[in-house]
């Protein structure tokens, strides 16, 4: 028994996207940290896998969302851009308040999805300036560098916050991997994305419950009969 | 299943009206952020650094020094490995347009006149590491040793590193500021920071300090090296050259 919250191009998205970011800051401290650099050496070899990783870091989200396989992930995109009052409530109270309003994505995970995407543009805009800028004055370099550090400390320290949520709450963490959580955990993490809407409208608009892919179990009588295949137990 | 009508002039739930794009606003507002820093970030980088000096040691070593923008050595080398020279087993040459051609070994050096400083080391990056204790020979004494010919106006360096290249116009190279280096930050040279001997141009960009200093070749005219052919300037004063304001260094 469970509900979709990932469909497979989604994983794939975000576990390529997870890959390269890794590299990206795994790479990035080597070339940092001076004690790194000299105990690793090689400099030239990490330099180049940190720049094509950084260059194709987009690729993975491009490339999903570019095609009719995009379409779960389209929706989802366009349901996190936007956060109603009373989700913005839920984020002022850190979460003490308001559960009711909870999507599919609660309004961090949409914050996260949303700074990651600009902290990562940055580092790519930046990172062409440092290396292929030679046509820009060297004080433009020089900032482009001092930017390209602090977004970098700031991405590494949202990606932990990322991990560390995702290792204290396993069943969302589950759902990366298999796609998958319970009704119970929907019911009790994402109300607003499987209870019956208030308003039809606002929810198609956020990318929740509609048909067919993102219908979701009421109850368990209805998730046992009629129910799209995707939506059966796995 | 829902049955609440689709239909767009539904009214709205009053109190769960207004959705704010704020996933778009987050996004252009760090890209904004980002290129403002472009634009601004190396005025507030040198603020960093004035700010973080306290924190950091002349090595800039610390937790402290791994703050963007702070003052301290960066690592960089050009090749894919850096150099680790026994100081037993290093020679200096200095030949070219000589007439006694030099093989020094450290020893040697050492037993030349010996030279301290104190000065900063300003990278074209934009760090700047304060009061860094140098200590050598003057890159100048150790040139007459050597008799240049009349018609050398120019040296050239080589690195042990294999690629690394620089150059100084004969003049430059008998500035008392410029050392042939084998102490830095109060000890020997270490392998991470050209040791055991590498060039220290005090009044210049911290690219013409070659590390790992394998040669000194008298030339007929000065000769661009490694990031003066990619692009930097080959006069390289600090504040006056690069494009770059920073407080010269004397």
């Amino acid at each position: 028994m469970g509900v979709l919250r990932f469909d497979r191009i989604e994983r794939a998205a975000h576990w390529l996207t997870a890959l390269l970011v890794l590299v990206l800051i795994i790479t990035g401290a080597i070339l940092y940290v001076p004690s790194f650099s000299v105990a690793v050496g090689r400099r030239l070899l990490i330099e180049d896998i940190h720049i094509y990783a950084g260059l194709v870091v987009f690729a993975p989200l491009a490339v999903s969302i570019a095609g009719p396989w995009g379409k779960v992930l389209r929706r989802d995109l366009v349901a996190m851009n936007r956060m109603s009052k009373k989700e913005l409530a839920w984020l002022w109270s850190l979460g003490r308040q308001g559960r009711a309003a909870i999507g599919k994505f609660n309004p961090g995970q949409k914050l996260n999805a949303f700074a990651v995407g600009g902290l990562l543009t940055v580092l790519l805009g930046t990172g062409l300036i440092l290396r292929w800028g030679n046509f820009v004055s060297v004080s433009w370099r020089t900032s482009a560098t001092f930017v390209h550090d602090w977004f970098a400390l700031a991405i590494t320290v949202v990606v932990l916050g990322h991990v560390a949520f995702a290792l204290t709450h396993p069943a969302a963490l589950r759902s990366i991997f298999t796609g998958r959580v319970t009704s119970h955990w929907a019911r009790q993490h994402a109300p607003a994305w499987v209870l019956k809407p208030t308003n039809g409208v606002r929810e198609q608009e956020r990318g929740s419950p509609g048909a067919p892919e993102g219908m979701p179990v009421t109850t368990p009588n209805e998730a046992t009969d009629g129910t799209p295949a995707e939506f059966s137990s796995s | 299943m829902s049955t609440a009508p689709l239909h767009a002039d539904l009214p709205v739930d009053p109190a769960d009206d207004g959705d704010k794009p704020i996933g778009r606003r987050l996004f252009l507002g760090l890209v904004a952020l980002g290129a403002l820093g472009v634009a601004f970030g190396n005025q507030l980088q040198q603020l960093v650094g004035r700010l973080t000096t306290r924190v950091t040691n002349a090595g800039g070593g610390g937790l402290g020094a791994l703050i963007p923008g702070a003052n301290r050595f960066r690592f960089y080398s050009v090749t894919a490995s850096f150099p680790v020279i026994a100081s037993s087993r290093y020679r200096l040459e200095v030949g070219g347009l000589v007439e006694r051609p030099l093989v020094l070994s450290l020893d040697d050096l050492r037993a030349l006149p010996r030279t301290e400083l104190v000065r900063d080391f300003q990278c074209v990056t934009g760090w700047r590491v304060p009061n860094v204790e140098w200590a050598g020979v003057r890159l100048g004494e150790l040139i007459d040793l050597a008799r240049p010919k009349a018609t050398a106006h120019a040296v050239a360096f080589t690195s042990y590193d294999g690629a690394y290249t620089e150059g100084l116009t004969l003049a430059e190279a008998h500035r008392s500021d410029v050392l042939v280096a084998y102490e830095m930050l109060g000890g020997p040279i270490t392998s991470d920071h050209g040791g055991p001997v590498r060039l220290y141009v005090a009044p210049m960009y911290g690219y013409k300090s070659a590390k790992w200093l394998q040669s000194i070749s008298l030339v007929p005219r000065a000769t661009p090296g490694y990031w003066e052919l990619r692009g930097y300037d080959f006069n390289a004063w600090v504040g006056r050259s690069n494009g770059r304001y920073d407080a010269p260094i004397a």
